[in-house]
């Protein structure tokens, strides 16, 4: 070849190759490595076992035949009650925590306790639930909290405890602690709190926290925050009222107020450095009427997908177009490989309060199954702008239940029968999504549900999801204030005031309207429609069809006016909390008002066991081999019955196993 | 002296609670209607109310138009909620324990 032809073939191959090569340098520069995880094969060091949380372990020594034979292994009391809480497990040390954050480690194989830490809230505090505590193990140190528990606090403080000896670790925060009410505005009410357990990503912990529903406008703000979990020293925080701001507000200012919340189990994906947030909105709840920013809008009622690292948004998707129905995502959202056409695409599952269940791909945001925007009843209160659509995750079964008739109507006799019926045709109701406004509508599902806190469940290996769904309406009136029915809703506080709970009615102050949102009960203390109130569905991920359903429960602990009638009559009973799936095809789940525990069968339903509790337990069951003995253990928190607030509030931990074998 | 049929006293008191329900049922069974709702309330107000004066005369037609309210009732449950035990709970339930009350044998025999 002649000279400048060599030189011309050269020329083209720099031209070609060259650009590849960049785009490789590029790469490698783009592609970080991932995120630490505290993920283990053979433990339970997450809320919902693990970043992604599926609630789906690996052991198998409880089988679908030998599952007839489970016994209580050991019980603990506290002496201090639970609720909603799931234990870790770490080696032969079990981390709970109770209700008034009392963090207590037992032993995993015999229940007994190691330690106990008890922060000492402050008698101001809203004290709601203690859904967990969160694990970090330092990989390089060694000594006192290389491995340590950190808890959020519902006096918002985040403590961080030695998981040897339960002693607060000194180079926390302050103390062992950080002070979460900083840069958060004068909050004399306590209306920040924290139910749920951090998010541990790499070596941060990812806090959201509660605020209080429906007292007024300019509550403090929804800020999500991120801690370094060794020093307790502010990573960033994703304040929405600042887009593109990740640090504390400089002094003398506030985190954005009254911004939506995320409550509730935070999953992360630690290859794609992102942590998966559930949104409420920008309270009090019923009433926007163009109060919220278009900043708040935008994000509320919605799944936020934030950089781990600096706490900017990757993406988002709303689940409710300006929400006045109080249907924040109150799920965790659960990381699953989702088969498609085109393979498995890593993707989110976010369900909801309104029975949709959402499945986006993790990465951009994109929905993966058919999301359609339909037209939904118009109306509320002056000034209120509703959506004209709202979005139904189409492709996936729905665990709503069906739209409310006349004859669904329900009542113990045919006079309160006729009541509820009266009532129903008195009000607005036109399907789902019938907004609140003066004359009262039926809201269908309820604020509670469709899914909760409890979220869904992903046996990985049969591609089958479990959503646990409640079933009890609200009728939505607002009130304006001043007036004389507004009267007995509108002088409302927390701590030593009148309390009217927000279940019931809330004083918006602020909005213009109290709330007044009961569940639709007949005069006779039971709901107006007809069961099952509390039910499990299960999907087949590659079909999206449904697999089974079945509604759960007995009425032994359900009667009029919350009074037991004892007969445990199969019906359908209000529910709380997820459900554990096990590798051999179990399934466990101990939320039910009847206050049995029970294992189904995965691929049909079928109980295959059922335990006497002592009292409700809203929480969601989780396991484990003890190291010691080899033996599969299924644990509990025995804490109260959903939906009857004068039960005894349980101390228990419960554990059960196969009968030892004998020697 | 022997005692013929008719001859005990009529269950009045019966009669007068299935008064009182009858009349509660017409009421809200109108009201009802006027909100564009079921017939059915309606209808089994008179049904009720009808039987219960003939109770209190000691007819035992009063016992018959109130079993055939039963089961209209049942028909017309299977047809809005289909063969759903706890949906046909309220219906049934309460009214045919009430019913059960004519079965007495005392009862029955009061009747002519």
């Amino acid at each position: 070849m002649s000279r400048p032809r060599l030189g011309l073939v050269w020329l083209l191959c720099i031209g070609l190759l060259g650009p590849l090569g960049l785009h490789v340098a590029r790469a490698q520069t783009a592609t970080e490595t991932p995120m630490a995880s505290q993920d283990s094969p053979d433990e339970w060091r997450y809320y919902g076992r693990t970043m992604s949380g599926t609630r789906f372990a690996p052991q198998d020594q409880i089988t679908k035949e030998n599952v007839h034979s489970l016994k209580v292994a050991w019980t603990f009391r506290a002496g201090t009650p639970f609720h909603e809480g799931t234990p870790l497990q770490v080696g032969d040390t079990l981390y709970v925590c109770a209700l008034n954050n009392t963090i207590i480690a037992l032993n995993a194989e015999n229940g007994t306790e190691r330690w106990r830490f008890d922060p000492k809230i402050n008698p101001k505090a809203h004290v709601y639930a203690c859904r967990g505590v969160s694990y970090h193990k330092n990989p390089t140190a060694q000594g006192e909290c290389s491995e340590r528990i950190i808890e959020g606090v519902t006096d918002a403080r985040l403590v961080a405890v030695d998981a040897k000896t339960g002693k607060p670790c000194s180079g926390f925060g302050v103390n062992g602690e950080v002070d979460l009410r900083q840069k958060m505005g004068p909050d004399p009410q306590y209306y920040q709190y924290i139910p749920s357990p951090p998010l541990i990503i790499g070596d941060i912990a990812v806090v959201g926290t509660s605020i209080y529903d429906g007292q007024q406008t300019d509550e403090p703000s929804g800020v999500i925050r991120a801690y370094n979990v060794t020093t307790g020293a502010f990573v960033w925080a994703w304040d929405l009222g600042r887009p593109g701001i990740n640090t504390e507000p400089p002094e003398g200012e506030i985190y954005t107020p009254g911004t939506p919340n995320a409550w509730s189990v935070f999953s992360g994906d630690p290859k794609l450095g992102l942590v998966y947030l559930p949104t409420g909105n920008a309270g009090p709840d019923y009433v926007n009427a163009g109060r919220r920013t278009p900043e708040m809008e935008k994000f509320s009622s919605s799944v936020v997908a934030l950089d781990a690292r600096d706490g900017s948004v990757r993406w988002h998707y709303q689940t409710v177009h300006n929400d006045v129905w109080d249907y924040d995502v109150p799920s965790q959202p659960v990381l699953v490989d989702f088969p498609t056409a085109n393979g498995p695409v890593p993707a989110v599952i976010v369900p909801t309060k309104r029975g949709e269940i959402f499945v986006l791909d993790r990465r951009t945001g994109e929905p993966l199954t058919k999301v359609e925007e339909k037209p939904v009843p118009q109306g509320g209160v002056a000034k209120e702008k509703l959506s004209p659509t709202q979005p139904f995750s189409v492709g996936m079964p729905s665990i709503a239940g069906p739209t409310l008739r006349e004859a669904d109507m329900w009542g113990l006799t045919p006079l309160d029968q006729l009541w509820c019926r009266i009532k129903f045709r008195s009000v607005n109701y036109s399907g789902a999504f019938t907004p609140p406004d003066e004359k009262g509508g039926i809201k269908y599902p309820g604020f509670i549900g469709g899914s909760n806190w409890g979220s869904v469940s992903v046996d990985e290996e049969r591609g089958i999801l479990i959503a646990p769904a409640l079933h009890m309406p609200n009728i939505d009136q607002l009130i304006p204030h001043g007036t004389p029915a507004a009267k007995p809703y509108e002088a409302l506080q927390t701590n030593g005031e009148t309390v009217l709970s927000p279940f019931y009615g809330a004083p918006q102050r602020g909005t213009g309207y109290i709330i007044k949102n009961p569940p639709f009960f007949s005069p006779l203390g039971v709901p107006c429609i007809k069961p099952p109130y509390g039910d499990i569905t299960a999907i087949d991920l590659k079909t999206q069809k449904v697999l089974w359903y079945k509604p759960i429960g007995t009425t032994r602990n359900s009667g009029p006016f919350r009074i037991g009638i004892g007969l445990p009559l199969p019906m359908g009973v209000p529910l709380n909390g997820g459900a554990l799936l096990t590798k051999s095809g179990l399934v466990f789940f101990s939320g039910s008002q009847d206050a049995y525990f029970r294992a189904l069968d995965i691929e049909t339903g079928k109980e295959l066991w059922r335990a006497n509790l002592p009292t409700g337990a809203q929480m969601t069951p989780m396991t484990y081999t003890a190291p010691e003995s080899g033996r599969q253990m299924v644990v509990i928190t025995v804490d109260s019955p959903i939906g009857i607030p004068a039960a005894p509030k349980g101390d228990y931990v419960i554990a059960y196993a196969l009968p030892a074998k004998k020697e | 002296m022997t005692e013929t049929a008719g001859a005990a006293r009529p269950p009045r008191l019966l009669a007068a609670v299935l008064a009182l329900i009858g009349l509660t049922l017409l009421a809200g069974g109108v009201w009802l209607v006027a909100l564009g709702g079921s017939f059915y309330y309606a209808l089994a107000g008179i049904a009720v109310v009808v039987s219960a004066i003939f109770l209190w005369q000691g007819r035992k037609l009063g016992a018959w138009i109130y079993i055939g309210m039963l089961v209209a009732t049942l028909i017309w449950g299977l047809f809005e909620v289909g063969f759903d035990p706890w949906g046909l709970v309220p219906r049934i339930v309460a009214p045919a324990v009430l019913g059960l009350w004519l079965a007495i044998p005392r009862v029955w025999k009061s009747l002519a």
